[in-house]
């Protein structure tokens, strides 16, 4: 019967393709991204994945000959759910590297289980100081920072350099926002400057009104404030609608005047002082390379966390690339990661002997660029910045 | 005292917001026994499609009217839909209710993240209200002025209607009791279809006079959510008086509390709640009978 034979000849291409795809995917690199890509981190977990993807299309999405295969799950910012979605990508994707993580209580949360599943995971955000100190791990690597790494640096130079003595700190009410909020202080104080209040509402705050109450009782030479994604844009656009931008010069953490911040705020934004390891604004071939190629890619600015998922990404590729896609042996692929230096858009990458990036901070004031509309400027540079600050010590 | 005049103006603006909110909520819930989960979904969709609308014809106003209009319809349009097939259910179908409003939470969050993306986005303040004004010496920015203005006047029109015309004697003898207001002629079910309209609409109003103060992102939809249900809890289900004094209190209470007893904010929009239901159950103004 014809219809059997036609039958048989399916199967039998079928087993064919099966088999054969088989074989390639246990050729695949797979790569987990875990982002908080539902709620508050939205935003920059699109960006994120957005520069991770960059970084792998730029490497051809292959290394040695095998192909990149990336896998995002939502961490939804919680950390029952990112353990959960870690040990998915790890135990039925059978990813060989994980990246990601924006919110520090995920990141903590998955240390032991990555610890004791020998599973390395690239870090790209979470700042959560004690993961790459007291809790490292040989399989956790930062791109990011510390939290302190930054801001301990800044504080000093706000009291220093700047020159502004009285500050008060508004941060939004979490572990990382506290230390920072504490760091800034100790960075303040060792430059003479005090800290005369500190203001933590909570991460969800939809109008910061109530609080500039306090401020201006407060009365200082000027604000410091960390707040990221939609909160950020609220709080800078209050702050100038009040009127506070000309009575108290506001400086912030990066994401404070993050690019998508920038266009939605507007002139509100304009002469916000904020620092980070990276602007889109740096004057670097490396740098107008990458940000030529995310705006032709995305049709947008890169913010601070594609720069974020692009270095992560980044730090990946050249590990993969120092085994030859070799993942079998994960010490080889750990001392190969430990290893990588490359150019960055923000400068020169490399990681400290506890797995922690070293970075360029650079101070950055919103202000129009070239184009017209507005950029962070980079106004000052300090180098090579490493966790315990100033260099080799604890911060604290 | 002046710290306490701009916490006061601050606690109005915030006040008239969620009374926006929670009198759309509140009549809804009053006349149709419907808890519309789903309010929060249509105060930004307002603000969407605000920001849609402002970007294609740069008028804000235009922008201010017309959002709650199309959002209105759209209100219209699923209760005749999706609401109206549930009425006739056993208990009147609230479980089904919740669990369908439950459900457009997150198509509607979908549908916004797919067309407009996930970033916040900003709603530029009109021309005619950036600045600030001074007032005995408490500044406040001119469109958190127009804000206040502009919860008071909808308060009043609003209560023209419902205690001082025909439509609104038929919708308080719905609220009073839908089945005798049927048995005297009165279209209840087209009554229905008003309210929800009304009620989204007010919502969407919200959501885009909110816009140039607090940014137009996915995820507003249920940080609002939240307060409003307390706000209605309070005032007591189906009054709009409820809806406004119990707005303002919570609007002054939270913008207190933030000030002079930072570590029990949200604590205290809860406990105000308690203080509340302990000596009224039913609310400030909610009605007796069940």
């Amino acid at each position: 019967m014809p219809n059997h034979r036609y039958c048989r000849l399916f199967w039998a291409l079928a087993l064919i393709v099966g088999c054969g795809g088989t074989v390639w995917a246990q050729g695949e690199i797979k790569v987990g991204l875990l982002y908080s890509t539902s709620g508050i981190y939205a935003g920059p977990s699109k960006q994120g994945i957005e520069g991770a993807t960059l970084a792998f299309e730029e490497a051809g999405n292959q290394i040695g000959g095998r192909k990149i295969v990336l896998i995002v799950e939502d961490d939804e910012a919680k950390p029952d759910v990112a353990l959960a979605k870690a040990k998915k990508l790890v135990e039925s994707d059978r990813v060989q590297v994980l990246m990601g993580v924006i919110w520090s209580p995920n990141a903590m949360a998955l240390r032991p289980y990555l610890h004791e599943r020998k599973a390395p995971l690239v870090l790209s955000e979470a700042a959560v100081r004690p993961i790459t100190q007291e809790a490292g791990s040989p399989y956790i690597f930062r791109t990011s920072f510390a939290s302190g790494q930054m801001t301990h640096p800044f504080g000093n130079y706000a009291c220093s350099k700047l020159g502004y003595k009285k500050i008060v700190v508004i941060a939004f009410d979490s572990v990382f926002g506290r230390e920072e909020g504490d760091f800034f202080e100790s960075g303040c104080k060792q430059a003479g400057g005090a800290v005369v209040e500190k203001i933590y509402p909570p991460v969800e705050t939809a109008d910061f009104a109530p609080y500039f109450a306090r401020i201006q009782q407060a009365n200082p030479d000027a604000v410091w404030a960390l707040w990221s994604g939609a909160a950020a844009l609220r709080f800078v656009k209050q702050y100038s609608d009040f009127g506070l931008k000309q009575k108290y010069p506001l400086l912030g953490f990066g994401p404070l005047t993050d690019e998508f911040i920038l266009k939605a705020a507007g002139p509100a934004a304009q002469g916000v002082i904020s620092y980070y390891h990276y602007s889109p604004a740096i004057d670097s071939a490396d740098n107008k390379r990458f940000v030529e190629a995310y705006r032709k890619r995305f049709g947008s600015e890169p913010g601070v966390f594609s720069s974020g998922g692009y270095l992560a990404a980044r730090v990946i590729i050249e590990g993969a690339k120092a085994v030859q896609g070799d993942f079998s042996d994960t010490g080889r692929f750990l001392a190969a990661l430990k290893a990588v230096q490359f150019d960055a858009p923000g400068g020169k990458f490399r990681f400290d002997a506890h797995q922690n990036a070293i970075h360029n901070l650079y101070i950055r004031k919103v202000q129009p660029g070239p184009g017209g509309p507005l950029v962070n400027m980079p106004i000052d540079v300090l180098k090579d910045i490493e966790q315990y600050w100033p260099k080799g010590k604890p911060a604290k | 005292m002046q710290v306490a005049g701009f916490q006061i103006l601050n606690g109005l603006v915030y006040g008239m917001l969620l009374f926006l909110l929670s009198a759309g909520l509140s009549l809804i819930f009053g006349l149709m026994r419907v808890l519309n989960l789903a309010h929060g979904s249509f105060y930004m969709l307002g603000a969407f499609i605000g920001l849609a609308l402002l970007g294609w014809t740069g008028n804000y106003w235009l922008a201010l009217l017309v959002a709650p209009l199309l959002v209105a319809l759209l209100g219209a349009l699923i209760e005749v839909l999706f609401l109206r097939p549930l009425y006739r259910r056993e208990h009147g179908g609230h479980l089904d209710q919740m669990l369908l409003t439950v459900g457009f939470i997150f198509v509607f969050a979908d549908i916004v993240r797919s067309i407009w993306g996930a970033d916040v986005l900003g709603l530029p303040t009109p021309e005619l209200l950036t600045g600030a004004v001074s007032f005995l010496g408490v500044f406040m920015p001119k469109y958190r002025v127009f804000i206040i203005a502009l919860g008071l006047a909808l308060g009043i029109a609003l209560w023209l209607v419902i205690e001082h015309s025909g439509i609104g004697t038929k919708l308080r003898a719905g609220v009073d009791d839908a089945d005798m207001a049927a048995g005297l002629g009165i279209n209840v079910s087209r009554m229905f279809t008003w309210t929800f309209a009304l009620g989204v609409g007010l919502a969407a109003l919200a959501g885009v006079a909110a816009g140039p103060m607090l940014g137009v992102n996915v995820g507003m939809d249920v940080e609002i959510l939240i307060v409003t249900l307390i706000v209605v809890v309070i005032g007591g289900m189906g009054s709009l008086k409820g809806a406004l004094l119990a707005s303002v209190l919570i609007g002054e209470a939270d913008t207190f509390g933030k000030v002079y007893l930072p570590e029990a904010t949200m604590f205290l929009i809860y406990l105000v709640m308690l203080g509340v239901l302990l000596f009224r159950p039913t609310g400030l103004f909610g009605l007796r009978h069940q």
